[in-house]
């Protein structure tokens, strides 16, 4: 009779949740009438209690998690001391799941009775195989095995320690297939883009949504940045915080995070207490920073016209294609590189700093986690002592620090967590995090004071400004970028088993950035004969910009999951769930040109200005999937479906429905299936499922812009414009994406692979349509009108190659292919500018230009216009995102697990640079080597050429280069110190001293600029104004009380 | 800590709870939804005589725009900076070859923005003139009026200028989902002796009737062939007569750097993006070497371009907020000099030009003579507007003029041979409207490049 009561119980759950109405009749009032059903009382909870440890060493297992079989929802996770408590336990015969990254999960059963409390301990061994994980999903914690789709998991907790990390994207860089790092500026504090299976958005962020520990995250730019370099929000969560990284790569997985998760998901699981006593872990870390790569020196060719074939007296550049042209002699030519010059070279090596300390632990009351650090890097820019001592004559004074070192960092993190028991069978988490950082950086980019532009265009010999275009280094590190950044989250879920089938959860949480951008530069500092940033001379070059921003970010959650074993071999899992989000971000600005002398903010300023933007979101939707467990948990069928509203649909929009369903088979299991002996096991998955992506606040509106005007008299009032007619129609974009794969564990754990196949298609591509100019309201309307695809394949495989006492040798391979394509435009007519260019048929973002074919026609060494010959129309060169990339990793364990050592290689295959630095020096300043020198290689000649010829369309078709490279990305070597050493000396529990070095070297690579990963463009590839990724060496101690 | 027991039994309702929860979620969507966007104003906000005023001030604002340009940061470049590139007035000095100077269009390249603001001006001139009719002040009404009238004229007969013919214009049928109507030359001088006569009939100021008689009177030189010439010029004489010697109006700039800057003094005189030039390609003006106290460039301090040319200092618009002439009673007497020139008058042809250097004490001591041959009074006539007129968005009109009317070469008057960048000079002769104009559904292409 309770059977028949439980089943009726989950029958009807779905239509009830669904139809958010009462379902008549006897069953259903059976169940939720107590006094009419008094027979189907639940039986009372009971407790398990247990140990779990390794099976081969007998140590404990830390972090392991305990589930009971068929009901996910209730579990636990080992403490320091394998330790765990399960609460809320029906009564009766159950099934635990012990489980652990790294170790083949095993179960235990275990028989319980009312109020009792049973024990079962479990042994781990250790393994390559990773059905068993547990990986965090929209709808909570759930089995590997469970899922249709590839969840990528990388374990942070144990990279942080020993591997040279500081953000994130190092810890995702070249470690996941399909998961493409792309390197941003080479600056501390810089931050690199990501993309998971390409580009899917013409117009919107092609950034996955970040969610940490169930609250949306904000990872996207620092708004108000006037630095040029980017730097994203994401990079502030401190690695050493993070238990573990699910990536969910696309929308198959990540239909349930719904509107924002088209580009897919990244979800952060922080560390968490565990009970047992406290435990200590400290570590401190040092290091260099620079820049590692070699830049090329300016080249000058001197000479004279040539007037009726007689050389004039001037002295003027002669160009190699000038002098094969006869319209100039050279007579010399002159070399110089203040990249390396003593008084301009303005690198020098960095000094990083880290030190942190966590504890963790917890009674029957609280389990906790806390941590704080504090790093500090002082950054690869200095100024040159020339400068120093010059700038000290001129002012008096001696530069400040942030002009000497003006790319450094001080961070602070500190977070908590904590998990209190409201009762046996609910709990109350809490974390909260905060974290105060201040940032310099260099004044550089493509500002043509800045740094880059200033040393690249120089001219080739030491001028009055020693060998730089305009500008001293001195004083173009004078102008100063800082970003100063508090930032606190907090977040607090109950999480309620009322009764054994029925759990639910409450998730509430806040991300607050309150930051501040600013550049400026005080009176009679700074650049002043280039064209500044933005003060002119009549301001005296003095001025300051500053943006304060405040940036909130809400997520509300309710879910309830009914999970039920329908008989052995059938279970069900039922969730149904609401969230709101809500984005709001206050941004003040505030600009102050000819600053009195010791003013510092626009206060003070001769000349001033003020504007205010405000940008908010909203996002309600609410979402019901149904899980299915088949054939004893070998086959899972899942189906679900959400449906979102946000506030920047046009007004005639309603709900966006994202359906999905996947299948999960562990085929191996099968008694039928015919298993090679070397096949551990093997499992096939499909995926099939949607998410979106908002339109931004303001896009479905019509409205005006109020802009000022001056009138006679000097002063400004308000206007109005048209600034927008918008778009009641407008609905977000939204992504399909197909998934199938495998995975297959052989030769008892030694050898697993992971092999997916996905097709995205991303229709309702919000697209900004250029409105013809002659209508005049505003340059675009916001359309949903272009298709983007994205179809590839992804492989990981790892292989413990090598398993004994002295040596252990483990591999780990992950690669993928990506075909991107911009499939459909509607009827708008894309612009065609010159080298990135986005073209039906092709990958967006692509590079195109005039072909041409050239030939040394004269045979005298040199290209000149007419030796080339155009082609009659552009054509595609190729992407701008890498098309194949690959990580491998090898690790190696030395003397019984003593000593560690692990290295990272870094592929990216098949994408071009259009190489801005290349056309700058070579056309536009003139002062490359191919152009000055003569014996220069053709090739090289003619992409001059013809980048400097009108007649030849100025084509940089030549110019661009293939962008392939392999860099040695990581070499960590990891020592344990003996554990008696640690006890005696140091009073601690175990210590490892750590030596790593991060983007080490280029293998191999074509590129011929600075860095084959130099790239500003968040949709593009072009390396203008540039650095390349920094070179950082660490030492670090690591130890454990 | 056990959970009360009292509660367990209750469990079976939380189904019902969660539903209700999620049901009021539901019902409170709208709540949950609502955001505020207080940076922007709806359009509906707008239909007041405050709105209309706002409007107004759009629409003066933007015609000074479309003029004398605007700093960097806000763009565009006004129709005196680019006109002046494609003409003899100005070079490059930015990084790479510039289309436009280089006299090979790319309608995908910098600088397209000034085909924007030929839209942006024109429609929101005509919008504010709309509203102000709908919503008039209580006083000056008509006047503000009439100087939208007049602002519109010069919009049409400054884009007839130097567009090609065959573009696309705003017709005004709807101002939600804009359509354009294709007008030729002709067509767009025709408006804009419309609305020379509309400012004129309205105008309760003498400034502003100057401002439309000198710019009717454009318009009628413009639109003559070869045969109507001299007629054309007759009637424009005749037309700003009363138009006094010291008559001036100018667009007006802002101090700030938010506000509206003129446009050369950002881009060349203060970031050197472009930069003085003499006798470019060959035939053009010696605007340095000259010394012309109408055209102030300090060629004896020359100062490296943002991609290091060498250019002289450009001192013509020295401060962000230096006003641009738009019609002035030079303009006038030019007009005069010119209609005594086509009459075959050439001795008040000579005295027109010198009564216009007389306002200048520095011309004054050195009149000019007679050159003595029909074709050096042409060139006389239009080194003088060149001069008189440098950098307020007049020569590359003259140059077309030039081929068009008295049949010179296009060759022999834009600037022509080797470019100084490399390469050289292409063969455009007028400005085109921006790629982006083709995903008008009304207009794919000009009707001719012709001068």
């Amino acid at each position: 009779m309770r059977k028949a009561g439980v089943r009726v119980r989950t029958v009807w759950l779905l239509p009830l949740l669904v139809a958010g109405s009462a379902v008549p009749g006897s069953a259903g009032a059976a169940v939720v009438s107590g006094a009419r059903a008094p027979h189907v009382a639940p039986r009372l909870a009971a407790v398990v209690r247990g140990r779990v440890t390794d099976r081969e060493s007998g140590q404990p297992v830390p972090s392991a998690q305990v589930v009971v079989v068929g009901s996910l929802n209730i579990g636990a996770i080992t403490n320091a001391n394998g330790d765990y408590v399960l609460r809320g336990v029906s009564a009766g015969a159950v099934v635990l799941r012990i489980s652990r990254i790294g170790y083949e999960p095993t179960r235990v059963s275990v028989t319980t009775v009312d109020n009792g409390e049973a024990v079962a301990n479990a042994t781990l061994s250790r393994a390559a195989a990773r059905l068993e994980d547990v990986v965090t999903t929209a709808t909570g914690d759930q089995s590997r095995r469970s899922l249709g789709n590839v969840v990528a998991t990388v374990n942070a907790d144990s990279l942080a320690k020993t591997a040279p990390i500081k953000s994130i994207q190092d810890v995702l860089q070249a470690r996941t297939a399909g998961v493409q790092v792309i390197q941003g500026q080479g600056v501390v504090g810089g931050s690199p883009k990501i993309r998971i299976r390409g580009n899917s958005s013409l117009s919107l962020s092609n950034e996955p949504l970040v969610v940490v520990d169930g609250i949306r995250f904000d990872g996207g730019g620092e708004q108000g940045n006037t630095s040029g370099i980017t730097i994203n929000r994401l990079s502030t969560i401190d690695p050493e915080t993070i238990e573990s990284l699910d990536i969910i790569k696309g929308p198959s997985a990540a239909a349930l995070y719904g509107t924002a998760a088209a580009n897919g998901v990244i979800v952060v699981k922080t560390k968490r207490g565990s009970t047992g006593a406290p435990r200590w872990s400290t570590f401190a870390e040092g290091g260099i920073s620079q820049i590692p790569a070699t830049y090329p020196a300016n080249f000058r060719s001197f000479g004279r016209n040539l007037v009726n074939g007689v050389p004039s007296a001037a002295p003027v550049q002669c160009t190699i294609t000038n002098a094969s042209l006869k319209s100039c002699v050279i007579d010399s030519l002159s070399v110089y590189n203040p990249w390396t010059a003593a008084e301009t070279n303005p690198f020098a090596n960095g000094a990083s700093g880290n030190v942190g300390v966590q504890v963790s632990g917890g009674t029957e009351a609280v389990k906790y986690f806390v941590s704080a650090d504090r790093q500090g890097d002082s950054g690869p820019y200095r100024m040159p002592d020339f400068e120093i001592a010059r700038i000290t004559d001129i002012r008096g004074t001696a530069p400040r620090e942030e002009q000497i070192t003006p790319n450094h960092l001080r961070q602070t993190s500190v977070r908590g967590s904590f998990t209190f028991p409201l009762a046996s069978n609910a709990t109350l988490d809490i974390s909260t995090s905060y974290q105060d950082r201040d940032l310099f950086t260099p004044f550089d980019g493509t500002f043509f004071a800045g740094l880059s532009n200033q040393l690249f265009s120089a001219p080739g010999f030491k001028n009055a400004t020693n060998g730089t275009a305009r500008e001293f280094v001195g004083d173009i590190f004078s102008v100063t970028n800082r970003l100063t950044n508090e930032r606190f989250t907090g977040n607090g879920s109950i999480n309620w088993t009322p009764i054994a089938w029925l759990h639910l959860t409450g998730e509430g949480g806040l991300d607050n950035s309150n930051a501040n951008n600013s550049q400026y530069q005080y009176p009679g500092e700074g650049t002043n004969k280039a064209a500044a940033w933005g003060p002119n001379a009549a301001q005296n070059y003095s001025g300051i910009d500053i943006y304060k921003t405040n940036t909130l970010q809400y997520t509300a959650t309710l879910r309830a999951a009914a999970t039920r074993q329908l008989s052995s071999s059938i279970g069900t899992q039922t969730t149904v769930g609401a969230q709101w989000f809500r984005t709001a971000s206050d941004q003040l600005f505030g600009e102050g040109y000819g600053l009195g002398v010791g003013a510092t903010t626009p206060t003070a300023a001769s000349q001033r200005l003020a504007s205010t933007t405000t940008t908010q979101n909203a996002t309600y939707g609410y979402y019901v999937q149904e899980q299915l467990s088949l054939r004893g948990e070998k086959l899972f069928i899942t189906g679900s479906a959400r449906t979102d509203l946000n506030s920047s649909f046009g007004r005639n929009v309603g709900n966006t429905v994202y359906p999905s369903a996947n299948a999960s088979y562990v085929i191996s299991e099968e008694s039928w299936f015919r298993k090679p002996a070397i096949v551990d096991q093997l499992r096939l998955r499909a995926t099939m499922g949607q998410a979106g992506l908002q339109p931004s606040t303001t896009a479905a509106l019509a409205f005006l812009s109020p802009l000022t005007y001056p009138i006679s008299g000097g002063s400004e009032i308000a206007g109005l414009t048209i600034a927008s007619i918008g778009n009641a129609a407008l609905r977000p974009e939204v992504t399909t994406e197909v998934e199938s794969g495998f995975d297959l564990a052989m030769l008892k754990g030694r050898l697993n692979v992971e092999f997916t196949y996905f097709n995205k298609s991303s229709r309702d591509q919000i697209f900004a349509r250029p409105l013809p100019p002659s209508y005049g309201v505003g340059g675009t309307q916001t359309v949903n009108i272009a298709r983007v695809t994205n179809k590839g394949v992804e492989l990981t495989f790892d292989a413990q190659l090598l398993q004994t006492r002295m040596l252990a040798w483990g591999l780990r391979f992950n690669g993928s292919h990506l075909a991107n394509k911009l499939v459909d435009v509607g009827d708008v007519v894309l612009p065609a500018p010159q080298a990135t260019r986005n073209v039906v048929g092709y990958p967006l973002f692509g590079l195109w230009d005039r072909p041409y074919t050239f030939s040394d026609a004269n045979a005298d060494g040199v290209i000149t216009p007419n030796e080339i010959t155009l082609a009659s129309a552009d054509a595609y060169k190729g992407s701008t995102l890498p098309e194949y990339e690959a990580g491998l990793s090898n690790s190696f364990q030395l003397f019984n697990n003593k000593i560690s050592i692990n290295t990272l290689l870094d592929y990216r295959g098949k994408f071009w640079n259009s190489y801005r630095i290349g056309l700058n020096r070579c056309v536009s300043s003139k002062n490359c080597e191919t152009v000055n020198k003569p014996g220069s290689s053709l090739e090289d000649q003619a992409a001059a050429v013809a980048a400097g010829t009108a007649a030849l369309n100025n084509t940089q078709w030549g110019l661009f280069q293939k962008n392939d490279f392999i860099k040695l990305r990581e070499i960590s070597v990891a020592g344990n110190v003996p554990d008696h050493f640690v006890g005696r000396y140091l009073r601690g529990r175990s210590a490892q001293v750590v030596l790593s070095g991060r983007n080490l070297a280029t293998l191999w690579t074509r590129y011929p600029g600075i860095d084959p990963e130099a790239n500003r463009l968040a949709n593009g590839n072009d390396d203008l104004g540039t650095p390349p990724a920094l070179r950082t060496y660490n030492v670090r101690l690591n130890l454990a009380f | 800590m056990t959970f009360p027991r009292r509660l367990r039994g209750a469990a079976g309702v939380l189904p019902i709870v969660a539903v209700v929860a999620l049901g009021a979620c539901d019902a409170a969507k709208d709540a949950l939804l609502e955001v505020s966007t207080p940076d922007i104003v709806t359009t509906e906000k707008a239909q007041s005589v405050a709105g209309a005023q706002s409007f107004y001030t759009a629409g003066v604002g933007e015609f000074s725009r479309f003029v004398g340009g605007d700093r960097g940061g806000n763009s565009p470049l006004g129709l005196n900076l680019t006109g002046g590139l494609l003409a003899d007035e100005l070079i490059s000095a930015r990084t790479g070859t510039e289309p436009v100077d280089n006299r090979a269009i790319n309608p995908n390249s910098f600088p397209i923005n000034t085909w924007d603001q030929v839209g942006n001006t024109y429609t929101r001139l005509v919008r504010a003139a709309r509203l102000l009719a709908k919503f008039p002040p209580a006083t000056g009404g008509p006047a503000q009026l009439a100087l939208l009238h007049a602002m519109e004229g010069y919009t049409l007969a400054i884009t007839a200028e130097d567009y090609c013919n065959g573009i696309p214009i705003w017709d005004g049928k709807s101002e939600d989902q804009p359509t354009t109507a294709t007008y030729s030359t002709d067509q767009l001088n025709a408006m804009a002796i419309a609305q020379f006569d509309s400012a004129i009939a309205m105008s309760t100021s003498t400034a502003t009737t100057n401002l439309a008689l000198v710019g009717k009177a454009r318009v009628l030189i413009n639109q003559a062939k070869p045969a109507t010439l001299a007629s054309a010029l007759a009637a424009a004489a005749t037309l700003v007569a009363p138009v006094p010697a010291g008559f001036l109006f100018t667009t007006t700039f802002a101090t700030s750097s938010s506000g509206i800057n003129n446009g050369v003094y950002d881009w060349a005189n203060a970031t050197r993006n472009f930069g003085a030039v003499n006798r470019e390609g060959i035939n053009g003006l010696d605007y340095v070497t000259a010394k012309d106290p109408r055209v102030l460039i300090d060629g004896t301090k020359v100062q490296a371009g943002q991609d290091g040319t060498p250019v002289p200092t450009l001192n013509q618009y020295t401060k962000p907020d230096a006003n641009v002439t738009v019609a002035s009673g030079i303009e006038a007497l030019l007009m005069k000099a010119e209609s005594q020139l086509a009459a075959g008058n050439s001795a008040a042809f000579i005295a027109a030009l010198n009564e216009a250097r007389a306002t200048n004490a520095i011309l004054a001591a050195s009149p000019l003579t007679d050159p003595g041959t029909a074709a050096g009074r042409v060139d006389l006539l239009f080194r003088e507007r060149g001069f008189w007129m440098y950098l307020t968005a007049h020569r590359l009109g003259d140059l077309r003029r030039l081929v068009r009317q008295y049949g010179r070469g296009t060759e022999t008057v834009y600037p022509t041979g080797a470019y100084f960048k490399g390469g050289s000079y292409g063969t455009d002769v007028a400005l085109v409207p921006s790629q982006t104009e083709t995903n008008n559904p009304d207009w794919k292409a000009c009707t001719d490049k012709n001068p």
